[in-house]
Protein backbone atom coordinates (compact mmCIF):
# COMPACT_ATOMS: atom_id res chain seq x y z
CA UNK A 1 0.00 0.00 0.00
CA UNK A 2 1.18 3.38 -0.70
CA UNK A 3 2.47 5.44 2.25
CA UNK A 4 0.20 8.75 2.45
CA UNK A 5 2.55 11.96 1.66
CA UNK A 6 2.00 14.85 3.61
CA UNK A 7 3.16 18.38 1.67
CA UNK A 8 5.48 20.74 3.27
CA UNK A 9 4.47 24.35 3.71
CA UNK A 10 4.83 26.69 1.68
CA UNK A 11 7.38 28.49 3.51
CA UNK A 12 9.27 25.05 4.25
CA UNK A 13 9.40 23.44 0.70
CA UNK A 14 10.58 27.29 -0.77
CA UNK A 15 13.35 26.81 2.05
CA UNK A 16 14.00 23.23 0.74
CA UNK A 17 14.25 24.90 -2.76
CA UNK A 18 16.22 27.85 -2.12
CA UNK A 19 18.99 25.44 -0.38
CA UNK A 20 18.90 22.77 -3.51
CA UNK A 21 21.51 24.96 -5.62
CA UNK A 22 24.17 25.81 -2.20
CA UNK A 23 24.51 26.55 0.97
CA UNK A 24 23.15 29.26 2.19
CA UNK A 25 22.24 31.67 5.52
CA UNK A 26 18.86 32.86 6.71
CA UNK A 27 18.97 36.18 4.73
CA UNK A 28 20.21 34.67 1.36
CA UNK A 29 17.51 31.94 1.97
CA UNK A 30 14.75 34.73 2.32
CA UNK A 31 15.99 36.52 -1.02
CA UNK A 32 16.29 33.19 -3.29
CA UNK A 33 12.60 32.25 -2.21
CA UNK A 34 11.51 35.35 -2.84
CA UNK A 35 13.16 35.05 -6.16
CA UNK A 36 11.87 31.49 -6.83
CA UNK A 37 8.31 32.29 -6.06
CA UNK A 38 8.68 35.61 -8.47
CA UNK A 39 8.26 37.65 -5.08
CA UNK A 40 4.69 35.56 -4.11
CA UNK A 41 6.75 34.24 -0.89
CA UNK A 42 7.95 36.91 1.42
CA UNK A 43 8.51 35.88 4.94
CA UNK A 44 9.55 37.70 7.95
CA UNK A 45 12.72 36.47 10.44
CA UNK A 46 10.75 34.76 12.49
CA UNK A 47 8.57 32.73 10.16
CA UNK A 48 11.96 31.67 8.93
CA UNK A 49 13.92 30.72 11.79
CA UNK A 50 10.35 28.66 12.69
CA UNK A 51 9.98 26.90 9.64
CA UNK A 52 14.03 26.25 9.87
CA UNK A 53 14.03 24.62 13.48
CA UNK A 54 11.31 22.85 12.01
CA UNK A 55 12.77 21.68 9.29
CA UNK A 56 16.46 20.34 11.27
CA UNK A 57 14.01 18.87 13.71
CA UNK A 58 12.91 16.66 10.84
CA UNK A 59 16.47 16.18 10.03
CA UNK A 60 15.66 17.52 6.38
CA UNK A 61 18.28 20.71 6.72
CA UNK A 62 21.40 20.85 8.98
CA UNK A 63 24.06 23.57 9.67
CA UNK A 64 27.31 23.27 7.70
CA UNK A 65 30.52 24.96 8.26
CA UNK A 66 31.34 26.76 4.71
CA UNK A 67 34.50 28.35 6.15
CA UNK A 68 33.22 31.94 6.30
CA UNK A 69 34.40 33.88 9.51
CA UNK A 70 31.14 35.67 9.98
CA UNK A 71 28.26 35.35 13.00
CA UNK A 72 25.78 33.86 9.70
CA UNK A 73 25.06 30.20 10.19
CA UNK A 74 24.82 28.20 6.92
CA UNK A 75 22.17 25.49 6.30
CA UNK A 76 22.68 22.54 3.58
CA UNK A 77 20.17 19.97 2.41
CA UNK A 78 20.92 16.49 3.89
CA UNK A 79 19.98 13.61 2.41
CA UNK A 80 16.05 13.08 3.67
CA UNK A 81 15.50 17.02 2.65
CA UNK A 82 16.68 16.16 -0.93
CA UNK A 83 14.43 12.78 -1.13
CA UNK A 84 11.80 15.03 0.15
CA UNK A 85 12.05 18.04 -2.03
CA UNK A 86 12.50 14.91 -4.93
CA UNK A 87 8.85 13.43 -3.65
CA UNK A 88 7.19 17.38 -3.64
CA UNK A 89 8.50 18.16 -6.62
CA UNK A 90 7.24 14.78 -8.35
CA UNK A 91 3.66 15.57 -6.60
CA UNK A 92 3.63 18.89 -8.10
CA UNK A 93 4.83 17.99 -11.51
CA UNK A 94 1.75 15.28 -11.71
CA UNK A 95 -0.65 17.77 -10.55
CA UNK A 96 0.68 20.43 -13.01
CA UNK A 97 -0.21 17.54 -15.59
CA UNK A 98 -3.43 16.94 -14.13
CA UNK A 99 -4.05 20.28 -14.53
CA UNK A 100 -3.09 20.87 -18.04
CA UNK A 101 -5.13 17.61 -19.32
CA UNK A 102 -7.95 18.68 -17.78
CA UNK A 103 -7.72 22.12 -19.36
CA UNK A 104 -6.88 20.59 -22.56
CA UNK A 105 -10.06 17.89 -22.05
CA UNK A 106 -12.47 21.31 -21.46
CA UNK A 107 -11.14 23.34 -24.05
CA UNK A 108 -11.83 20.66 -27.03
CA UNK A 109 -13.44 17.60 -25.69
CA UNK A 110 -11.94 13.70 -25.03
CA UNK A 111 -11.54 13.52 -29.13
CA UNK A 112 -8.05 15.97 -29.35
CA UNK A 113 -6.29 14.97 -26.44
CA UNK B 1 28.68 47.10 15.72
CA UNK B 2 27.31 43.82 16.07
CA UNK B 3 23.42 43.06 15.19
CA UNK B 4 22.83 43.03 18.92
CA UNK B 5 23.89 46.48 19.86
CA UNK B 6 22.07 48.03 16.86
CA UNK B 7 18.73 46.47 17.46
CA UNK B 8 18.84 47.29 21.16
CA UNK B 9 14.91 47.02 21.05
CA UNK B 10 14.37 44.54 19.32
CA UNK B 11 16.54 42.10 21.67
CA UNK B 12 14.66 42.88 24.22
CA UNK B 13 11.77 41.94 22.47
CA UNK B 14 13.48 38.70 21.31
CA UNK B 15 12.99 37.91 25.13
CA UNK B 16 9.39 36.49 24.66
CA UNK B 17 10.00 34.00 22.36
CA UNK B 18 10.47 30.68 24.57
CA UNK B 19 14.08 30.22 25.73
CA UNK B 20 15.15 27.53 23.60
CA UNK B 21 14.07 29.06 20.39
CA UNK B 22 15.64 32.05 21.91
CA UNK B 23 18.92 30.74 22.59
CA UNK B 24 19.10 28.26 19.60
CA UNK B 25 18.00 31.20 16.81
CA UNK B 26 17.83 34.37 18.49
CA UNK B 27 21.50 35.62 17.29
CA UNK B 28 20.59 34.58 13.57
CA UNK B 29 17.20 36.41 13.84
CA UNK B 30 19.12 39.59 14.70
CA UNK B 31 21.64 39.20 11.85
CA UNK B 32 19.20 38.55 9.24
CA UNK B 33 17.47 41.51 10.35
CA UNK B 34 20.53 43.49 10.23
CA UNK B 35 21.18 41.91 6.58
CA UNK B 36 17.76 42.64 5.65
CA UNK B 37 17.94 46.55 7.10
CA UNK B 38 21.73 46.62 5.59
CA UNK B 39 19.88 45.40 1.91
CA UNK B 40 16.71 47.80 2.13
CA UNK B 41 18.59 50.90 -0.12
CA UNK B 42 16.10 53.79 0.89
CA UNK B 43 14.24 54.85 3.75
CA UNK B 44 10.30 53.83 2.29
CA UNK B 45 12.06 50.13 1.78
CA UNK B 46 13.74 49.89 4.96
CA UNK B 47 10.27 51.01 6.59
CA UNK B 48 8.49 48.09 4.48
CA UNK B 49 11.31 45.90 6.05
CA UNK B 50 10.58 47.18 9.58
CA UNK B 51 6.57 46.57 8.59
CA UNK B 52 7.55 43.00 7.37
CA UNK B 53 9.35 42.35 10.86
CA UNK B 54 6.63 43.59 13.35
CA UNK B 55 3.86 41.85 11.21
CA UNK B 56 5.85 39.00 11.33
CA UNK B 57 7.04 39.32 15.48
CA UNK B 58 4.13 38.36 17.50
CA UNK B 59 2.47 36.08 15.37
CA UNK B 60 5.50 33.94 15.41
CA UNK B 61 6.01 34.29 19.38
CA UNK B 62 2.67 32.96 19.41
CA UNK B 63 3.62 30.27 17.25
CA UNK B 64 6.78 29.28 18.83
CA UNK B 65 5.48 29.42 22.33
CA UNK B 66 1.49 26.97 20.98
CA UNK B 67 4.66 25.17 19.77
CA UNK B 68 5.77 24.44 23.05
CA UNK B 69 2.47 24.12 24.58
CA UNK B 70 1.99 21.30 22.33
CA UNK B 71 5.17 19.56 22.73
CA UNK B 72 4.76 19.49 26.48
CA UNK B 73 1.43 18.17 25.94
CA UNK B 74 2.18 15.20 23.78
CA UNK B 75 4.93 14.45 26.42
CA UNK B 76 1.94 14.36 28.97
CA UNK B 77 -0.85 12.74 26.86
CA UNK B 78 2.40 10.04 26.60
CA UNK B 79 1.81 9.71 30.25
CA UNK B 80 -1.36 9.44 29.78
CA UNK B 81 -2.15 12.79 31.73
CA UNK B 82 -2.48 15.16 28.90
CA UNK B 83 -5.96 15.14 27.26
CA UNK B 84 -7.64 14.94 30.80
CA UNK B 85 -5.73 18.26 31.90
CA UNK B 86 -6.93 19.62 28.84
CA UNK B 87 -10.85 18.59 29.02
CA UNK B 88 -10.74 19.32 32.28
CA UNK B 89 -9.78 22.35 31.98
CA UNK B 90 -12.22 23.50 28.96
CA UNK B 91 -15.25 21.50 31.40
CA UNK B 92 -14.33 23.89 34.05
CA UNK B 93 -14.60 27.17 31.44
CA UNK B 94 -17.52 26.05 29.80
CA UNK B 95 -20.20 27.71 32.27
CA UNK B 96 -18.12 30.50 32.72
CA UNK B 97 -18.39 31.35 28.87
CA UNK B 98 -22.17 30.23 28.73
CA UNK B 99 -23.04 31.91 32.04
CA UNK B 100 -21.12 35.34 30.72
CA UNK B 101 -22.78 34.63 27.01
CA UNK B 102 -26.41 34.47 28.48
CA UNK B 103 -25.54 37.71 30.64
CA UNK B 104 -24.70 39.75 27.70
CA UNK B 105 -28.21 38.15 25.81
CA UNK B 106 -30.39 39.50 29.18
CA UNK B 107 -28.44 42.63 28.87
CA UNK B 108 -29.41 42.97 25.23
CA UNK B 109 -32.92 42.38 25.65
CA UNK B 110 -35.78 41.37 28.47
CA UNK B 111 -37.02 38.18 26.56
CA UNK B 112 -33.48 37.27 25.31
CA UNK B 113 -31.47 34.72 27.26
CA UNK B 114 -32.59 32.10 30.25
CA UNK B 115 -32.88 33.32 33.96
CA UNK B 116 -28.76 32.47 34.82
CA UNK B 117 -30.07 30.39 38.04
CA UNK B 118 -31.15 27.78 35.90
CA UNK B 119 -28.24 28.01 33.30
CA UNK B 120 -25.62 27.92 36.62
CA UNK B 121 -28.19 24.72 37.90
CA UNK B 122 -27.71 22.58 34.39
CA UNK B 123 -24.00 23.89 33.68
CA UNK B 124 -22.80 22.42 36.99
CA UNK B 125 -22.79 19.57 34.94
CA UNK B 126 -19.08 20.09 33.01
CA UNK B 127 -17.25 20.94 36.20
CA UNK B 128 -18.46 17.32 37.75
CA UNK B 129 -17.77 15.80 34.27
CA UNK B 130 -14.42 17.58 35.10
CA UNK B 131 -13.97 16.23 38.33
CA UNK B 132 -15.11 13.00 37.32
CA UNK B 133 -12.54 12.41 34.34
CA UNK B 134 -9.66 14.16 36.98
CA UNK B 135 -10.40 11.69 39.53
CA UNK B 136 -11.21 8.69 37.48
CA UNK B 137 -7.60 9.32 35.20
CA UNK B 138 -5.70 9.57 39.19
CA UNK B 139 -6.79 6.59 40.00
CA UNK B 140 -5.82 5.26 36.81
CA UNK B 141 -2.28 6.57 37.68
CA UNK B 142 -1.50 5.46 40.92
CA UNK B 143 0.63 2.93 41.46
CA UNK B 144 0.44 2.63 45.30
CA UNK B 145 1.71 -0.68 46.84
CA UNK B 146 -1.17 -2.46 44.85
CA UNK B 147 -3.53 -1.16 47.54
CA UNK B 148 -5.74 -0.41 44.20
CA UNK B 149 -6.84 -3.63 42.51
CA UNK B 150 -6.52 -3.07 38.43
CA UNK B 151 -10.36 -4.02 37.76
CA UNK B 152 -11.47 -0.82 40.42
CA UNK B 153 -8.65 1.02 38.07
CA UNK B 154 -10.53 0.30 35.10
CA UNK B 155 -13.80 1.14 36.68
CA UNK B 156 -12.68 4.48 38.25
CA UNK B 157 -14.36 6.56 35.49
CA UNK B 158 -17.26 4.70 35.93
CA UNK B 159 -17.85 5.10 39.22
CA UNK B 160 -16.72 8.62 39.13
CA UNK B 161 -18.70 9.33 36.31
CA UNK B 162 -21.63 7.78 38.44
CA UNK B 163 -21.10 9.51 41.64
CA UNK B 164 -21.28 13.04 39.82
CA UNK B 165 -24.62 12.61 38.03
CA UNK B 166 -25.76 11.24 40.97
CA UNK B 167 -24.89 14.73 42.84
CA UNK B 168 -25.48 16.48 40.18
CA UNK B 169 -29.38 14.99 39.90
CA UNK B 170 -29.83 15.30 43.61
CA UNK B 171 -28.53 19.54 43.14
CA UNK B 172 -31.32 19.45 40.18
CA UNK B 173 -34.20 18.37 41.72
CA UNK B 174 -33.30 19.93 44.98
CA UNK B 175 -33.14 23.36 43.05
CA UNK B 176 -36.47 22.89 41.27
CA UNK B 177 -38.32 21.77 44.45
CA UNK B 178 -37.10 25.77 45.69
CA UNK B 179 -38.03 27.29 42.70
CA UNK B 180 -41.26 25.88 42.43
CA UNK B 181 -41.97 26.88 46.46
CA UNK B 182 -41.04 30.43 44.96
CA UNK B 183 -42.94 31.06 42.10
CA UNK B 184 -46.13 28.93 43.69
Amino acid sequence: MQRKMDLLPQISFSILMALSLRPRHGYEIMKQAEEDSLGKVKMGPGALYTAIKQLAGEGLIEETDTGNKDRRRYYKLTKKGWEKLNAELEYYHNVVKIAKHRTAYENFGWQNV
Amino acid sequence: MSPARRFRIYRRLLNLYPAAFRREYGEQLLQTIADMVDDAPSPAERFAVWLRISLDFPLTVCKEHFQVIGDRMKAKKQQGVGRVTLISTALFLLPIIIVTINRLLMLSGPRRGVPTYYLIVTSAIFPLLAVALAGSTLLRLWRGNGAVRPSLRQAGPLVFILLASLVLLCWIISQDISYYNLTH
